[in-house]
């Protein structure tokens, strides 16, 4: 058919680039970029393995899908944060150079009919360009310069395949292949069209693995690759987002079990039954979650935090809520949450049950992602990965509205029924209670806004501002505060609290308006999370970074450099970001206040009473 | 109209160096490619699609080096392969005498189910060369090898003139579709919550 | 297209079947089919777990007693003219199953194709031209293979089974086949099945004869009818000729 179906090299011109790698620059790799796994007993390793050949790293030069002429690159797994600055700038001027089309890629057009977004194609960013949606057989693709969950773009593409320039442009591709090879998933292109390029993943997996290793990472250029293996199914990461490594591989990690929350670990059986086996019909069908999650990591903090956030709600309507949620809770059913979009209305589980964080983030995703639960009310098999991997729970989900849906989760096959009467009983209470019209006008008009931030204690309400004060804030907003933010240049936080398992973050603002400039402060928060994290240099407690790995762009497209403060206590979590020219005392000051802003609306922002819930 | 259920084979082509394994390739996928990473990870591959009466295929072709130094690529290697392609030269006898160790190399390496019936093609390669003067493995005797081998379908084949190679690969989708297992269902694990209803809660936190 | 001369015989057939096993009135099991009550609440649950999909429960089962309470409830309902009944649909993924839900309960045809996940549950009531009304209970299951394990969830109990296929495609008329035998095997004696050519308005495309599904349909005592959900050809004929077969209680 066509003719450029098979291909199996990415980047037919990276090999000429290859032996000029000095022979130095290669051992450099050797003993950076591969670490040994903890487990492979390394000296029962046979001695003729211990170190791989010269050129299988010519080989993972070969597997990066960057642009000709990247210098190769050696660098340590866990040194990923020191990255170049240039990396954080706009792809865009790099997706504008006129590449050599591969011969006979049937994509001659493509430059041409994308040329005319190219505005857009700035923003598209992980996106990359777009390209016509005349393919039916295409899949489709959040589009990553998108707000949030409420409006996607979403982009449908011609079988894109490694052959294709749109392809490699993709700044971040992630697949799943089983450990025979054969593909399963893949963000970008038509799985069956990138049969080779897995089958390349898995072959440089098994080489390595033969040895006794096991291979975790590769920097090629100012790409990283990521591998995880998970019994049969491995994973892979290609970016040159420059997130840190720890980063991807939790990407990675919360991919696998979202495939977990739709098939449960007996899959793996399969596998063991049949090496041969297929997956991807297994899968039919949700692409488009795995998509939504794999956008969700550049939008969505609950990715890399660990926690979840509530919709800011009066104390009261909360209560109500959680009051009906825990009576149906005591009559067998082991989860009731309530969600609007991804934040937490109110949940409840039946005793000594606890829900994860994650598995909350992963079944909110598939339920969000998935049309037909929007259509009717639906009962699903669906697994908790994190409450218990090997089996499936059933799930109950009516949407109340557009954007609140209700989600009860049961252990027994046969609770349908009364799930149902459990739903018809719930949302009589919360349609009589108001708490639907106040969820609705919560998610419109409240919400944390830098602001808002009390400058003087003494005035403080204890309330959040909303409902009346928020009318008189809006003419505010776009007149004196355009360009400025919060006081003292307070731009944004996050605070986490660690009891709760929750995190209330400030609404954007502006200078943060470009859907863009949000997705970089996301991947700040997330480099400082885990840079805070790291076990190696030991939990750190505060950190104040002014430096050119945290460029975040303003609506104008000119280079900001925010100044990042994170503050980490036994109790809570701070992430902030200011404005370039905050000084540290007067940013440290100002996250005093927001610690006190938010516990002094504590109870509007968390859900309280949930404690079975830590895990 | 595509067929709705496309169908992976994974394909491995295993012969001496030297039998024209590639060059086979390149004339199958109507592409040249040049060595990619067989000089470092053993094999190199290809896709192509193959349409059989409504049934659309995907072939995922393992093209692997003939070199000694990779004789043994690993069980992880042809773990999960759907059909075995086996080569040689019919100019040269060596290549022939050593299909038979590529074949136990296979079935030991890959361990299939049922290696009595597990699908093998034989290529008999560069019929064309010399007009045909110096082969040296007749057809008979190559023939004879398939049949006492589970009758493992036979062709010749030239790269230089594209024969007979689409049939073989035909052939090869054909076969992986009569043996197309049955259905199975999928079936999650029976485990009964009521023992443990407990979140696993150190599995896989990896803050 | 008018229901085949033909197809008629057949459900006769199927009618008869049906009478044959039906249950008594304001029983739930074995068919599933019960009367209707308006103030019951749900009727027609499965009786139990499946074996291979059980995990029994942690947590007292406290529903299951009230549930009897509603079954007992409902055998007190003597209403003939109000049929209740649990309907499952069946069919490889794409064959157009919640189209043709979504026609008959909605009127609504959504060209974009929208993945069902696990089963969605709706209910529509037709009335009849003899003043009875029927109110389908309609389990629309998913038809991708990871949930195939999981029909039985959704079938059993169930009174009408509608197995689907695309007439485009010869491979989910075979998926077709396979869900009838699955019925046959282990879903209720007296179930009453159909057989559901739909995407009527590709016939230009068409890869499986009316004839061949048919004869098919005849053998396995189905009724056979063909639909197009995007034109609404058939969609309420199916559902009518359905409640036509209903076995009634006895009066």
């Amino acid at each position: 058919m066509d003719s450029d179906d098979v291909v199996a090299d990415p980047d037919p011109r990276q090999s000429d680039a290859t032996p000029g790698a000095a022979p130095s620059q290669l051992a450099q790799m050797r003993s950076l970029t591969l670490e040994v796994s903890n487990d492979a007993a390394g000296a029962e390793q046979p001695a003729g393995n211990r170190s791989l050949p010269a050129d299988f790293y010519e080989a993972a030069d070969e597997i990066e899908v960057t642009k000709k002429g990247c210098p190769l690159v050696g660098g340590m797994a866990g040194s990923a944060s020191r990255g170049e600055p240039e990396d954080w700038k706009e792809r865009s001027e790099l997706d504008g150079e006129a590449l050599p089309s591969p011969s006979s890629s049937g994509y001659a057009g493509e430059r041409g009919s994308s040329g005319g977004s190219n505005g857009i194609e700035e923003e598209a960013d992980d996106g990359g360009p777009l390209l016509p949606d005349d393919c039916r057989r295409g899949k489709r693709h959040f589009d990553e310069s998108e707000d949030l969950l409420s409006s996607y773009r979403i982009v449908f593409l011609p079988d894109e395949d490694d052959a294709s320039i749109s392809w490699r442009n993709r700044k971040k591709h992630f697949f799943i292949l089983s450990h025979s090879g054969k593909p399963i998933y893949s963000r970008y292109g038509d799985e069956h069209k990138l049969a080779g390029f897995s089958a390349t993943l898995q072959a440089i997996i098994s080489f390595v693995e033969n040895g006794g290793d096991c291979i975790k990472f590769v920097r090629a250029g100012n790409h990283q690759v990521i591998f995880l293996v998970k019994g049969p199914i491995y994973l892979v990461c290609i970016s040159c987002t420059e997130e840190p490594y720890e980063a991807l591989k939790r990407q990675l990690e919360l991919i696998y079990s979202q495939l977990l929350l739709i098939l449960t670990k007996s899959v793996d059986r399969c596998f063991e039954k049949n090496p041969k086996f297929d997956m991807t019909p297994l899968l039919s069908g949700t692409d488009e979650v795995f998509s939504s999650l794999c956008h969700a990591f550049s939008w969505n903090p609950a990715t890399f935090l660990h926690a979840y956030t509530c919709l800011p709600l009066a104390y009261s309507t909360r209560q109500a809520a959680s009051a009906i949620l825990q009576d149906v809770a005591d009559s067998g059913v082991l989860f009731a949450l309530l969600m609007c979009e991804h934040k937490v209305v109110s949940l409840s589980g039946a005793q000594k049950a606890s829900l994860h964080p994650d598995d909350m983030l992963l079944l909110s995703n598939f339920v969000i992602s998935t049309e037909s639960f929007r259509t009717s009310e639906s009962f699903s098999p669906i697994c908790l990965p994190r409450y218990n991997p090997m089996v499936f729970l059933y799930v109950y989900v009516h949407f109340l509205d557009v954007d609140t849906y209700l989600m009860l989760l049961s252990t027994s096959s046969d609770s349908f029924y009364h799930l149902k009467d459990c739903r018809i009983h719930i949302e009589t209470v919360l349609v009589k209670s108001n708490v639907l019209s106040e969820v609705q006008r919560s998610l419109l008009h409240s919400g944390l806004h830098v602001e808002d931030l009390p400058v003087d204690f003494s005035l403080r309400s204890g309330s959040l501002p909303h409902h009346s004060a928020m009318e008189k804030a809006i003419p505010d907003i776009s007149s004196s505060h355009v360009g400025i933010g919060g006081p003292s240049g307070l731009w944004h936080f996050i605070y986490k609290s660690v009891n709760l398992d929750q995190y209330a973050s400030s609404e954007f603002s502006s200078p943060l308006n470009s859907s863009t400039g949000r997705k970089r402060l996301i991947r700040a928060y997330q480099k400082l999370y885990f840079s805070m994290h790291d076990t190696r240099t030991g939990p750190h407690k505060t950190q104040f970074r002014r430096d050119e790995d945290y460029v975040i762009y303003n609506f104008h497209k000119t280079p900001n450099v925010a100044v990042l403060l994170c503050w980490i206590t036994q109790d809570f979590e701070l992430y902030a970001a200011f404005d370039p020219l905050a000084e540290k005392a007067i940013a440290i000051k100002t996250c005093n206040r927001v610690c006190q802003w938010v516990r002094d609306v504590e109870n509007e922002i968390f859900l309280f009473g949930a404690a079975p819930f830590s895990w | 109209m595509a067929s709705r259920r496309r169908m992976l084979l994974k394909v491995i082509i295993l012969g001496d160096s030297g039998v024209g394994k590639t060059s086979l390739m390149n004339q199958y996928v109507n592409k040249k490619f040049s060595n990619q990473y067989k000089a470092t990870i053993g094999a190199d591959f290809l896709t192509k699609e193959v349409q059989i009466d409504d049934r659309l295929f995907t072939l995922q072709i393992w093209d692997t080096a003939g070199q000694e130094r990779f004789q043994s690529l690993g069980v992880a290697f042809y773990r999960g392969a759907d059909c075995c392609v086996l080569v040689y030269d019919v100019n040269v006898m060596k290549s022939f005498d050593n299909l038979n160790n590529w074949r136990e190399e296979f079935l030991i390496q890959a361990s299939p189910s049922d290696p009595e019936n597990f699908p093998f093609i034989v290529l008999g390669n560069k019929i064309d060369i010399d007009g045909g003067n110096s082969r040296v493995v007749s057809q008979k005797k190559a023939k004879a090898w398939c049949a006492s081998k589970g009758n493992i379908p036979y062709f010749e084949t030239s790269a230089k003139e594209g024969f007979n190679i689409e049939a073989a690969f035909q052939c090869i989708a054909q076969n992986a579709l009569k043996n197309e297992p049955e259905e199975d269902i999928y079936l999650p694990d029976t485990i009964d919550v009521s023992g443990g209803a407990r979140p696993q809660q150190s599995s896989g936190c990896e803050c | 297209m008018p229901i085949p001369f033909h197809s008629l015989r057949l459900l006769l057939t199927a009618l008869d079947l049906a009478h044959t096993t039906r249950c008594r009135p304001g029983r739930a099991k074995p068919s599933g089919l019960v009367l209707w009550d308006s103030s019951s609440v749900e009727l027609g649950r499965p009786a139990s777990s499946l074996p291979q999909m059980g995990c029994s429960s942690s947590l007292p089962d406290r529903n299951a007693g009230r549930l009897d309470g509603l079954n007992s409830e409902n055998s007190m309902a003597t209403d003939s003219k109000n049929i209740r009944v649990k309907l499952v649909l069946l069919g490889d993924s794409g064959v157009g199953k919640s189209c043709i839900v979504l026609r008959f309960v909605r009127g609504q045809f959504d060209p974009t194709s929208k993945v069902t996940v696990g089963a969605s549950f709706l209910s529509q009531t037709l009335a009849l031209e003899d003043s009875t009304i029927v109110k389908f209970e309609i389990w629309d299951t998913a038809g991708q293979e990871r949930y195939a394990s999981l029909a039985p969830l959704y079938y059993r109990g169930a009174a009408v089974a509608v197995v689907v296929y695309d007439i485009t495609s010869q491979e989910t008329f075979k998926k077709a086949q396979y869900w009838v035998k699955e019925l046959q095997k282990h879903a209720s004696p007296g179930i009453i099945m159909a057989l559901v050519g739909n995407k009527g308005d590709l016939h230009e495309k068409r890869a499986v004869s009316s004839q061949d599904a048919m004869e098919y349909a005849e053998k396995n005592g189905m009724f056979f009818i063909e639909t197009s959900a995007k034109t609404a050809n058939n969609i309420n004929q199916l559902f009518q000729e359905i409640a036509k077969r209903l076995p009634r209680a006895s009066s």
